[in-house]
């Protein structure tokens, strides 16, 4: 028997014979065994007959009868299905005509210089920050849509911040104020109207002059001459009345070691492009410091390497990793708190070693040096003492060509410091002599602000109006403001929007953006600025001006929205124009000006207007600096340094989400401030980035998280204000942390500077959003990918110098026929563009990564704002950014910026994929979008090497905070010329084809051909250092063609053979040592 | 048709096919059908939509008559730039 | 039993199928046609404007009131000022003019309804088209002999590609004054009106 199994069931039955119960005969006749372990019942336990019975039967009594259709509703399933339909059939056939394709309503009048669907432009002046710089304002229809600066602006010269590129959606934010508020008890808000409100507002007023009680006006910076002299008449008709002004970031420490050294109170303009030296001492004049907008086109004028010019060069000698700091040729990391010592050791160096200047032989300047030793300061410091070297050569070798910068944030003593090391360079040659700032009004002092307060509390002050200022969250919390407003009688605010200060007061008075306002604005003593509404005001708000002139009336019937405007135009006539003889010549000369939105001043007049702000003598006192002591040296604990955000400005620009959304060009994080620290200290403290730490300054106390930041000093902790308003529109609500918790308002040293600030771990953890990762550096995986990938390609410019062709050197594999051989089986034939061929240069020497032209090209094409949840997961939908790439270590980074777009490859990987044909590429190079074609299946951007296509997962503007953006002012703030997107299509950059189309009318009507540099992308447009171009690359003519082919031009990841139309300029780093450059090879 | 193999028993065709329909009753319903859908489409159902009105945009832009609108978008050059 | 199924299949759910997707095809086709193409719609406007009478018995040019047609992107539609420069005087007590004059004094805008619509994802820019020559007769009809305006041409894509592509068969007028020379084809690629 072949059996191929064993079988032992017998085996098994035998040993268990006894557990199996034999079938016993049981008592009740049944002929089953009946197991007793398993039992469902008792009865049936029990064996009770009934159940028997009912085991034997398969249908239980009452189950097989037929249903009793009477008890069955009347309505059949079937009829209820017809019915339905049917009703359904009539309900659609009573809808609106399919056919109906709505209205088309034109103007009633239409003014004779409209022509429908062509903007129109307007000049005024941009009120986001004190810089009053000049804007040209795009309309479509009458609404603004568009900010741009004004050309004719003397120092924004056509370009503006990314600030005023936003504002638009300040104007149309669905959260302002819309009506006159009153707060009764200061909590529960009632509207108003304004009659009431003047009456109640005047009748305070009148009493509080009436019986000797101040009336306090806190203002931010008023530079307004216009708006000075309406200041006197309040204070004419209410003599009790006294302005106050404050800032958040002010040059305080800047303006009096200047007025210490030189006598007078401003400090002059720089010319940087005059400089071929610039040495940043915590300086981010790239960043968030001085004008940035003039500064940034200044500097990267001596960065220009087609045009010829001799590079200038940057060293940076910093605590904080600043956008300045990672454009530096040669970086120090320097604790803050050690940069004065380093400017006496620089001084020891160059006045008392080297004897370069006349100062060399006073005796008094010369002990006060001794002490100190640049070397040996150094080798302390662990600073290269390469670069030191070269420093201190340059320094030497460009006297009178270079400049110092110190930060506001430092102290006045280092501030003298630095004015006696420009002196001794000679740099005083770069201090500009005919052109200056003017100060239309000083800001309030300390004591002022002090004096304020006391009498707040005292009760000698009862009315307190904040003219579109927030005190309560910008001042230092130990001045006591916030507690001592309360205690005012009334409180007037008159704000844009609910905030701070306006929370705690009775009532809240709607007012003018700046885009519905009449002004003028005086920064320099060479021109004055003019600002112009142009429209009328969006809701039941007045300009705070015309509001003034009728408390100053004393009549609330008085109020007139055109008051101010008559008011500005006979100060001009009285004051400013008036060298205009006649009427007519005053009005010509008027709407010339508001025509230009400039008008020059001729030195006479500028003279004439200066009175105190004389511009600075040459004559430096010296003994300024020998009676300079400084305290900067911290004993223990962090430094704290406060700086001014980018984006946010002091924080008043907090409800504005495209702002919200602007990466912070070195760390990329989005919607929060942090406090960054370096990566040992990090360690130090045992905290990682997104671990909260707290930090103790000598005024308050707050936990914040930490991002570990490469390239920052040990021991320095940085943070931005304008944060963590408690008081603003639902989108700036939970962004970030108030830091102003930690100033002081009687600081050491600065206000935005601290030493032995006392920071340690603690609980927490709080989630930062960067939108791109920090990869880590030191891995081999990722260690220099950008220069391996050669999507970062560099030199330095002394290797420029000797052999222009070094970039292409490198790649002579990758020539033309080169090109097409190796590509194996290539799919696309080449396709010869002839005629028009878009293309687009970006000349990464000038590109400083601000991230300015993102917030541009986000007003221009309808980006929507997608929130930090959605920027987490990679999801925000700029169509443009600024990739900020690290190479070395993270303790001493150098950061490459680079900006990325469509590059509208003439090979796309992306028009080869798409399965319905929405994505094609035109004869002139455009890789273009049908928005109504696309079905979302995302091929595209899986197929994108460069990743620059955004998806639109939700429609943003639904999903984001419960879908504010489909707010009606919001629809209006929308380009009529761009298609807005909903959800599930895919978009990316299109060179801004609407502007191609208008160049294409233009030339049609004309009867001419398309000129390539005619048509200015947005990005181009608001690049503040003409860092990209665009135009017809088959126009041998053209800009564009020549930097095409210049030397430095290449494609990124120019080796998958895509064919982009975007060039890059290769980032030239001014530094000595080429050999460094090489090893990246 | 070999015996053993296994066939159901249940599909025969006599439970599916529906009963023939009447020739006449099918022309009937079909030409019925094809008025109604004419008279459907003739008939003003617009006389039955009611009127409400598209809600009033609560905001109204209106342009400022005294701004100057500017010519060009190019600089002045007459302007004397400092 | 086999041959049964296939049979059943064969002879009676492929031509029930068949017909059902035919009918409902045909049906959604000629029901949506209108929507689509949109040529006959001709809607009732606000004040009875007589383009047979101004612009084909008093032969005033279109481009008179449609004044921005060869300058933007729009052919704009005439704001009451216009209608102003004749009617303050002409036809004063015609009840339609009464009714347009009341507009003018109280400042309200005339809510015309639309007729002619391409959709909001395609930019139609009437200016390059007419610089070119391209009569407004063309796409728009004889307005002229219209007194209530309709549509009739199909303002489908494919319309507007016929012509691009071929523009010397179907282009039948030329603005007086204008070369036929100038014009072109006219661009096929997608980004020229889908931006």
């Amino acid at each position: 028997m072949d059996k191929k199994y064993i079988d032992i069931s017998e085996n098994i039955i035998e040993e268990n014979k006894e557990l199996i119960p034999a079938p016993s005969a049981s008592s009740d006749g049944s002929d089953e065994p009946k197991d007793i372990n398993y039992w469902r019942s008792f009865r049936e336990l029990y064996n009770d007959p009934s159940f028997r019975k009912e085991k034997s039967m398969e249908f239980h009594p009452g189950e097989l009868d037929k249903p009793d259709l009477n008890t069955f509703s009347k309505f059949s399933r079937r009829k209820f299905l017809a019915l339905l339909s049917a009703s359904a059939a009539v309900a659609a056939s009573g809808c609106s005509n399919y056919r109906d394709k709505g209205e088309l309503i034109p103007y009633n009048k239409k003014p004779e210089s409209v022509t429908v669907g062509n903007p129109t432009y307007y000049a005024s002046t941009c009120t986001g920050c004190s810089s009053a710089c000049g804007i040209l304002i795009k309309t479509l229809d009458g609404r603004p849509v568009k900010v741009d600066g004004n050309p004719d602006h003397p120092v924004s010269k056509g370009k503006i911040c990314a600030i005023g590129q936003a504002s638009v959606m300040s104007l149309y934010d669905p959260e302002r104020l819309k009506n006159p508020v009153e707060r009764v008890n200061r909590v529960s808000p009632n509207n108003m109207d304004w009659k009431t409100a003047d009456e109640k507002i005047i009748a305070e007023l009148k009493s509080a002059a009436a019986s000797g009680k101040e009336i306090s006006v806190i203002t931010h910076t008023v530079n307004s001459p216009s708006l000075k002299k309406l200041f006197d008449e309040f204070a004419k008709a209410y003599p009790t009345a006294k302005v106050y002004s404050y800032e958040l970031f002010e040059d305080t420490p800047r303006n009096s070691a200047w007025e210490k050294c030189y006598g007078s109170k401003n400090y002059p303009l720089i010319s940087w492009d005059k400089a071929n030296i610039i040495l940043s001492l915590e300086s981010d004049f790239l960043g968030n410091e001085g004008n940035k907008v003039e500064t940034s086109r200044l500097y990267t004028s001596g960065r220009d390497a087609i045009n010829g010019k001799e590079f200038n060069r940057l060293y940076s000698v910093e605590g904080n990793a600043s956008v300045t700091g990672m454009n530096s040729d040669y970086r120090l990391i320097l604790k803050t708190d050690a940069i004065e010592e380093f400017v006496m050791c620089l001084l020891n160096e160059l006045a008392g070693k080297e004897k370069i200047s006349s100062y060399s032989s006073d005796a008094g300047i010369m002990s006060k040096l001794q002490s100190f030793n640049l070397k040996s300061f150094a080798e302390k410091y662990n600073l290269s003492e390469e670069v030191i070297n070269h420093l201190v050569s340059d320094l030497k070798k460009n006297q009178g060509a270079s400049y110092v910068s110190a930060g506001s944030m430092l102290p006045e003593s280092t501030h003298i410091a630095v004015n006696m090391l420009n002196e001794v360079l000679g740099n005083s040659a770069l201090y500009k002599k005919e052109v200056s700032n003017v100060k239309v009004m000083p800001l309030s002092t300390r004591e002022e602000l002090e004096n304020l307060v006391s009498d707040l509390n005292s009760g000698k002050t009862t009315v307190v109006i904040h003219y579109d200022s927030n005190p309560v969250y910008h001042l230092p919390p130990d001045l006591g403001y916030a507690d001592a407003v309360k205690k005012a009688k009334t409180i007037v605010s008159l704000s844009e929007s609910d905030n701070e200060s306006s929370n705690a007061g009775n009532y809240v008075l709607p007012v003018n953006s700046m885009f519905e306002s009449w002004g003028d604005y005086q920064t320099r003593n060479n021109f004055f600025s003019l600002q112009q509404p142009v429209i009328a005001p969006i809701y039941n708000n007045r300009q705070k001006e015309d509001i003034l002139m009728t408390w100053i009336s004393g009549n609330p019937d008085s109020y007139n929205s055109d008051s101010y405007h008559k008011f500005v135009m006979d100060n001009w006539k009285a004051n400013i124009l008036s060298s205009a003889g006649t009427d007519s010549d005053f009005n010509r000369a008027w709407y010339a000006g508001l025509n230009d939105g400039v008008v020059m001043v001729s030195k006479k007049e500028a003279a004439a207007q200066e009175g105190e702000n004389v511009p600075a003598p040459e004559v430096f006192n010296p003994a300024s600096f020998v009676s300079n002591t400084s305290s900067m040296r911290s004993k223990d604990g962090f430094s704290l340094l406060l700086i001014k955000s980018g984006a946010l400005g002091d924080g008043r620009h907090a409800n504005n989400g495209w702002l919200q959304e602007l990466p912070k060009p070195v760390s990329r994080i989005v919607w929060d401030n942090y406090a960054a620290i370096s990566v040992q200290s990090a360690k130090a403290l045992g905290v990682d980035s997104n671990d909260n730490i707290s930090i103790t300054t000598q005024s308050g106390k707050m936990d914040i998280p930490v991002f570990v930041q490469p390239g920052m000093a040990d021991g320095v902790l940085a943070i931005e204000l304008g944060y963590g308003r408690t008081v603003c529109g639902t989108v700036g609500l939970d962004a970030g942390f108030n830091a102003n918790v930690l100033m002081t308002k009687n600081p050491a040293l600065s206000r935005w500077f601290y030493n032995d600030v006392k920071a340690e771990k603690s609980s927490g953890k709080y989630e930062l959003v960067s939108v791109q990762d920090q990869y880590p550096m030191d891995e081999p995986l990722y260690k220099d990918i950008q220069y391996r990938r050669e999507i970062i390609q560099e030199g330095t410019y002394l290797q420029f110098k000797e052999n222009p062709d070094f970039l292409h050197d490198r790649h002579t594999k990758y020539s033309e026929e080169e090109t097409f051989k190796l590509k194996v089986g290539s799919i696309n034939e080449q396709y010869k563009h002839t005629g028009t061929k878009w293309g687009m240069v970006i000349d990464l020497n000038k590109c400083i990564g601000c991230n300015e032209c993102v917030a541009a090209c986000s007003v221009e094409n309808n980006i929507p704002v997608v929130g930090k949840e959605q920027a987490k997961k990679h999801r925000s939908m700029q169509w443009i950014r600024i990739d900020r790439y690290y190479s070395g270590t993270p303790e001493t980074p150098k950061a490459s910026f680079q900006p990325m777009l469509c590059q509208h490859c003439d090979f796309a990987p992306c028009e080869n994929v798409c399965p319905v044909a929405a994505t094609t590429h035109s004869a002139d190079g455009i890789n273009g979008m049908a928005y109504n074609r696309c079905v979302g299946t995302r091929y595209c951007s899986n197929n994108c090497p460069y990743k620059v296509r955004r998806f639109n997962y939700f429609n943003f503007r639904d999903h984001f905070k419960d879908g504010i953006q489909l707010e009606e002012s919001f629809t209006l703030m929308q380009n009529p010329e761009v298609t807005v997107r909903s959800r599930g299509v895919m978009e990316k950059c299109t060179f801004c084809l609407q502007r191609i189309m208008d160049e294409r009318q233009m030339a049609i009507q004309e009867n001419r051909q398309v000129k390539g540099s005619n048509v200015k992308t947005a990005c181009q447009e608001a690049c503040n250092t003409n860092a990209i171009s665009f135009g017809d690359q088959n126009d041998k003519e053209s800009d564009i063609f020549k930097l095409n082919n210049s030397k430095l031009a290449y494609h990124v990841l120019e080796e998958i053979k895509v064919k982009p139309n975007v060039t890059y300029l290769a980032k030239l780093r001014n530094v000595y040592e080429i050999e460094k450059e090489e090893a990246h090879h | 048709m070999n015996k053993n193999l296994p066939v159901s028993n249940n599909n025969t065709g006599s439970g599916i096919l529906p009963e023939k329909l009447n020739r006449k009753k099918f022309f009937v319903f079909t030409g019925l059908a094809a008025l109604g859908i004419a008279a459907a489409s003739v008939i003003p159902f617009n006389l039955f939509r009611s009127n409400t009105p598209k809600p009033a945009a609560s905001l109204k832009i209106k342009e400022n008559p005294n701004a100057v609108k500017r010519k060009s978008k190019e600089a002045n050059s007459e302007l004397n730039n400092g | 039993m086999k041959n049964f199924l296939i049979d059943y299949n064969l002879k009676v759910r492929l031509p029930i199928l068949l017909f059902v997707v035919l009918a409902v095809f045909a049906i959604t086709y000629y029901v949506s046609y209108a929507e689509r193409v949109g040529v006959g719609y001709q809607p009732v406007q606000p004040i009875a404007y007589s383009h047979k009478l101004h612009a084909g018995d008093l032969k005033i040019d279109c481009r008179y009131c449609h004044s921005d047609v060869e300058k933007s992107r729009h052919a704009n539609i005439p704001s009451p000022k216009v209608c102003m420069n004749c009617h303050s005087i002409a036809r004063k007590d015609r009840p339609e003019i009464i009714k347009l004059t009341d507009y003018y004094t109280r400042g309200i805008p005339i809510e015309w309804k639309r007729i002619h619509r391409v959709p909001d994802f395609a930019y139609f820019n009437h200016s390059v088209h007419v610089n070119k020559g391209i009569d407004c007769s063309n796409c728009h009809g004889d307005i002229a002999a219209m007194e209530v305006v309709e549509q009739v041409k199909d303002f489908s894509m494919r319309a507007c590609l016929d012509c691009h592509r071929n523009p010397d068969q179907t282009i039948k007028n030329i603005t007086p004054g204008k070369d036929k020379k100038l014009i072109n084809n006219g661009p096929t690629n997608c980004s020229a009106c889908h931006r």
